[in-house]
This record gives structure tokens, sequence and C-alpha cells, in this order.
């Protein structure tokens, strides 16, 4: 099938599939009839409105949102948001979730026995600044187990949420860590199938991010794919 | 230094969101006495045909004359994010969004544009919302002209109550009754 509005290209595959064998919970959840490809209209070709207003100071700090100082090993996780023409995308809301250092989060129903952390909920956003940079400060992040097979444990990561210019760039995904022999076994990463597109989601340590004697430094660039709007007569 | 060569894949918003995105999901695009405000309502629900109760939804919408940001003679976010309750049910408060053009030119009927991400999705499902009381502008709407399965065609209806209330659900599989919801995909 295809017209104006339908495309018959194929769907972009460098992300990963709705079903994913061994990730359980796709089975069920999964559309089982491939999606349609649509060719966007002004409705998916704009971008919505946040004001900078509902940002609060300390919501890029996660060490800093309760009154003492979380456990777990202080880091800084910066990097740009483009699209990918490679233009920055400015102004723009970034949010990311996370456990603490036990690997614990915030949530009722994460019934895993680690200790929470009072000084720590794991929740923070930001607005990239005209470069389209961004930058966290928060605490590294510790693997944890799931129910997902027998001795399944999910390798560290942040997860982020990101706005691009228009509806069809949206994106969520997750953050890894550099050298996390986790990874390799992790049935949600590896639902990439290209080792060098899921190498795209593993930060970088880098020395100049660091903040000395306090916090490491991590990088990691988003490049948001999605079509990238044609300028409207 | 740029470390990627790609756009970054995605990977699932995971079942423990709720306190990173929630503080976004509180508002209505329209307040209670805006004259023609709708509700739209629903359920999402997998392919057991249960209620998913961790997913988070977004609309994003034209105004009620069909402009977009910065283009409004009103302050308008064009966009409502919701998380699902217990019951896997989602509930905003909204306007019937004005015909816009699609991407050849063409008028649409009124539409809004969704996005849903739950635990067991890798990757988001994108639809589109129109009404059922648009009979006309839907008979004529390039897209739902487009489908050639009545059941997809339908799955992007939302039923309205006469009473500026609709119900639009969201099946994220529904092989069985055929009833799954039409997602979509963009062109990079």
């Amino acid at each position: 099938m295809a017209s104006a509005t339908i495309l018959a290209k194929p769907e972009h595959e460098e992300d990963p599939p709705y079903h994913h064998g061994s990730y359980q919970s796709t089975a069920l959840r999964g559309p089982n009839k491939t999606p349609l490809i649509l060719r966007p209209g002004r409705t998916e070709n704009h971008g919505a409105v946040f004001g900078e207003s509902r940002i609060r100071q300390n919501d890029d700090d996660l060490t800093r949102q309760h009154p003492g100082d979380p456990l777990g090993e202080k880091i800084v996780v910066s990097g740009r948001l483009l699209g990918s023409d490679g233009r920055p995308i400015r102004n723009q809301l970034i949010e990311i979730w996370q456990a603490n250092a036990s690997g614990r989060y915030a949530h009722s129903l994460d019934d895993h026995p680690a200790p929470l952390d009072p000084n720590f909920t794991g929740g923070g956003r930001t607005l990239t600044d005209s470069e389209g940079r961004y930058r966290f400060v928060t605490i590294k992040p510790a693997a944890y187990p799931w129910g997902n097979h027998p001795n399944a444990w999910r390798p560290a990561h942040i997860h982020f949420s990101l706005f691009g210019r228009v509806f069809t760039q949206r994106l969520i995904t997750q953050m890894y860590f550099p050298g996390d022999p986790l990874i390799d076994d992790d049935p949600i990463a590896n639902s990439i199938r290209d080792k060098r597109v899921l190498a795209r989601l593993i930060s970088a340590f880098d020395w100049e991010l660091t903040i000395p004697g306090t916090a490491l430094g991590y990088r990691w660039d988003i490049i948001l794919g999605g079509s990238n709007p044609t300028p409207e007569a | 230094m740029n470390t990627q060569s790609g756009p970054t894949p995605s990977q699932t918003i995971g079942p423990f969101f709720k306190f990173g995105t929630e503080w976004l999901a509180d508002e209505h695009l329209v307040s209670e006495d805006f004259e023609g405000a709708i509700s739209l309502t629903g359920g999402v629900y997998d392919g057991a045909g249960n209620p998913v109760p961790d997913a988070m939804l977004e609309i994003w919408q034209a105004d009620e004359n069909g402009n977009f940001p910065p283009d409004t003679l009103e302050p308008w976010t064009g966009f409502a994010r919701r998380l699902t309750d217990a019951n896997g049910e989602y509930a905003i408060r909204s306007v019937k969004p004005g015909a816009v053009a699609s991407a050849s030119g063409e008028l649409q009927a009124p539409h809004i544009a969704m996005v849903v991400f739950a635990r067991g999705l890798l990757k988001p499902v994108f639809t589109r919302v129109y009404f059922d009381d648009e009979n006309e502008a839907n008979a004529s709407d390039p897209l739902l002209n487009a489908l050639e399965d009545s059941n997809a065609r339908s799955s992007l209806l939302a039923m309205g109550d006469g009473h500026r209330a609709y119900r639009f659900d969201i099946r994220l599989q529904d092989s069985f009754r055929g009833l799954e919801t039409q997602f979509f995909a963009f062109e990079n």
C-alpha cells in the first residue's frame, strides 16, 4: 500500500523490534501488525512548547534534592542533543530517572530488597542550552536483578526522555556505562540487533567532565532521528 | 567530541518511570469552563485484553483553529501527558482541533497525534485520534481513506457520546478479534 500519506518504505531498522523473545514483557504488549509508514502531516511536524517556568533549581542536580547527601559515587553526565542533521536542539526538555546506588528505584512497585536512600529520589530534568548541551549531577546507579529469567540482572543505566523539534522525534531510551559486563547478556540492550547501534547507548568516561575531588564524568551525546521537518509553505 | 555516529536507538520506558515523568502529567490543554472543551478518555490494553496500568501516553495537537505554536492566538502548548491509572485508564480535557493540512497539502479531518510508552514496548507506538462524529471530514481524509482494513480505520475513531465526551482505547495487540490499534512509524 502506498499513497501520498502512507509510504511503502520499510521502517527504520536500527530501533529494536516490538517483539524480542528474550524480553518477556514484549509478548503481550508489542503490536503484532507492522506499523504503516506515515508521511507526517502538520500535526506530526510541530513541536510542543514547554515553559522554563516548571524547571526548578536543583532539578538537574539529583544529589541536592534532599537535606542530606545521597550515598554512592557522585557523577556528572553531560553531552549534546542534536538532530540527525547535526544541528543542536536548543532549549528543549530532557528528563532522566534512575535507580539509586543500591539498585533500588523510588517506586512503590520495586520489590528489590536493596535499601532506599532518603536523600535520593532519582528523577531529574533540564533544558538544553543554545548549543544543545545538557548536564546532570547524580549518583552512579547500581545494577539490579529482575524477574525476566533466572539470575537476570539489568546493567547500570539511566533512563532518558527526549523531545526534538517535532513529534516524530520523540524518544525514550537508556544510557549505559562503559565496560559494564552485564550489557552483553541484557535482553533489553540486545534487542538492538546491530552492536554498533547499541554502542550509541554507552556513555564515555571523560576526565574533562569530572569535578576534581568530587565527581567522575561521563559524556553521552544524543542524536534524534525521526524526520527532519521540511519548511512549510 | 561527538561520541555518536547515527540516531540514538530506543529502549523501553520500563516499569518505574513515575517519579521521573509524572511532574508533567497534570496539565489539561484548556480550562474547565473553556467553550468547546472536550474530554478524551480511554484505556490501554494488552494482547490478553488486560488493562495496562503502567503506560505513559502523550497527545500533541493543533488548537481549535488548526494552529500550532507559535501561531496560536492564545497561549497553547499543544501537549498533554498522562500516566495510566490502576485500571489502565487516562483522561485529558482538550478541544477538538481545527483542520490542518497533510504533507501534500490536502485538508485532513480533525485529529490528534498520540504516542504510548510502556514496559514491554522497546519503542513507542504512534497513532492518530480521529472523531467519529466528523463523518464528512473523515470521508475525505487522506489517511483514513488510505486504510484498506475497516478495523484499522475504526481503531482510529474516538467514540463521542454527543456531549463532547470521547472515548479512545489503545489496543497494543489484539490478534484474535483483529481489533489491534493501527499504529504508525515515520520516514527518516
